[in-house]
């Protein structure tokens, strides 16, 4: 494995997108800039990091267990989002009933939030694949 | 083209005038193409529905909270109370930039004469500020959050971009299939456009985030009914599979896929083999 594959994956991850869980491991969630770091301290941990990046950038590569995963890692880069949104940002959908002006914590609870997990997984997939 | 605007700015709050600021760009844009535009600032249904006599206009362009069967104006007052009587769509193309008339209310319209008919099938997302806090938020590049003012006007706009790029596309003469499809090419060069700014702050990153759910999420939501030669209804959409089907697909295929081609559309979208 060489650390010239994770510099080049990490520089065309959008820094926007560098701070956000992309792969999970061990039951924990990183972000591109935690596996840089640790892939560039030559660590155990950015090792296996890196293996498992290496492994799911191939077509059918997901196992189920790494589905289950990829819907994990949407679902907390969603609540990143929300949760870093200022705490009076609103969205509005314009239905004639029911509650229509969302806070970013009542986000969490709608169709928005589903439908945002579904648009992530795919994004991960994605960066994973550079 | 005779187009009317029925630009709606208070429903429960100022929430309206949020794609009606949008409409109006796009009416000064039209007039420009020498189209006859009429806009109707916060109409009644009384005054909107006098209007359409009384100008008998090709297009109607609306903002309003939206249901399956009704739609309302100005102040929520009930315009479309149900999919019984649809006089006002007949012989004409509707606009609804609503929530949810896409379901029955837009098919019902074509089958009882309306030409086309472009709505939402789902809630149309889109950002807000609290208008009692920020009054000035619409169409503007003030807002409270400290976003970067050139940011936070393709944040506050851009959801409302999409319809209106329909709109514009029938009137410079290209077919309905062909509008569909600008409006869904253009959503996704916004979404890319959102996708290539630096944000200045964690803040700032994560609104652009929401924008660029809402706006794709809008985007799979937009449906087009339209009249067909043989007088039936012909249904223009971005498909979406259920997960599990989509799932076993993106598994079994040996290639990267072509997903889906919603109703009679050509809307393709490719996914990942993963």
């Amino acid at each position: 494995m060489s650390r010239a594959f994770i510099i080049s994956w990490y520089n065309k991850i959008p820094p926007a997108e560098r701070t956000l869980p992309i792969i999970m491991y061990n039951g924990k969630v990183y972000t591109p800039e935690e596996v840089y770091r640790e892939v560039m301290a030559g660590t155990r941990l950015g090792e296996a990091l890196q293996a498992k990046i290496e492994r799911l950038r191939a077509s059918h590569s997901f196992v189920l267990d790494d589905l289950k995963e990829l819907d994990y890692i949407a679902r907390k880069r969603v609540e990143q989002v929300i949760k870093n949104l200022p705490p009076d940002f609103s969205l509005v959908a314009i239905g004639v009933n029911g509650k229509r002006i969302y806070r970013p914590e009542e986000l969490l609870k709608t169709r928005f939030f589903e439908k945002a997990v579904e648009k992530e997984k795919k994004k991960v997939v994605e960066l994973l694949r550079g | 083209m005779k187009i009317l605007f029925l630009e709606s700015e208070h429903g429960r709050y100022s929430e309206l005038k949020y794609a009606s600021c949008v409409a109006r760009m796009y009416a000064d844009r039209l007039r420009k193409k020498g189209h006859q535009v009429y806009e109707i600032s916060r109409p009644s249904p009384d005054e909107a529905n006098a209007k359409i006599r009384e100008i008998n206009p090709d297009v109607i362009w609306f903002v309003g909270h939206g249901d399956p069967d009704r739609a309302t104006l100005e102040n929520v007052q009930l315009w479309v109370k149900s999919t019984d009587d649809l006089w006002q769509f007949r012989g004409r193309i509707v606009v609804a930039h609503s929530c949810l008339t896409g379901i029955e209310l837009g098919k019902v319209a074509v089958v009882k004469g309306a030409v086309a008919y472009f709505g939402y099938k789902d809630e149309m997302w889109f950002v807000w500020c609290d208008e009692s806090k920020y009054p000035n938020c619409a169409c503007s590049k003030e807002n409270p959050y400290a976003v970067r003012p050139e940011v936070w006007i393709k944040l506050v706009t851009y959801p409302h971009y999409p319809p209106l790029e329909f709109l514009m596309a029938i009137a410079e003469g290209r077919d309905f299939k062909e509008a569909f499809d600008h409006s869904l090419a253009v959503t996704d060069k916004l979404v890319a456009e959102l996708q290539s700014i630096r944000p200045a702050s964690q803040q700032e990153a994560s609104m652009i985030k929401v924008t660029e759910w809402a706006l794709e999420g809008n985007r799979d939501d937009q449906v087009l009914y339209k009249r067909t030669a043989e007088m039936g209804v012909e249904t223009q959409q971005v498909g979406s599979l259920s997960k599990a089907l989509a799932m076993t697909l993106i598994l079994s295929l040996p290639t990267v896929g072509l997903m889906f081609i919603g109703g009679g559309g050509n809307a393709g979208k490719n996914v990942p083999n993963i």
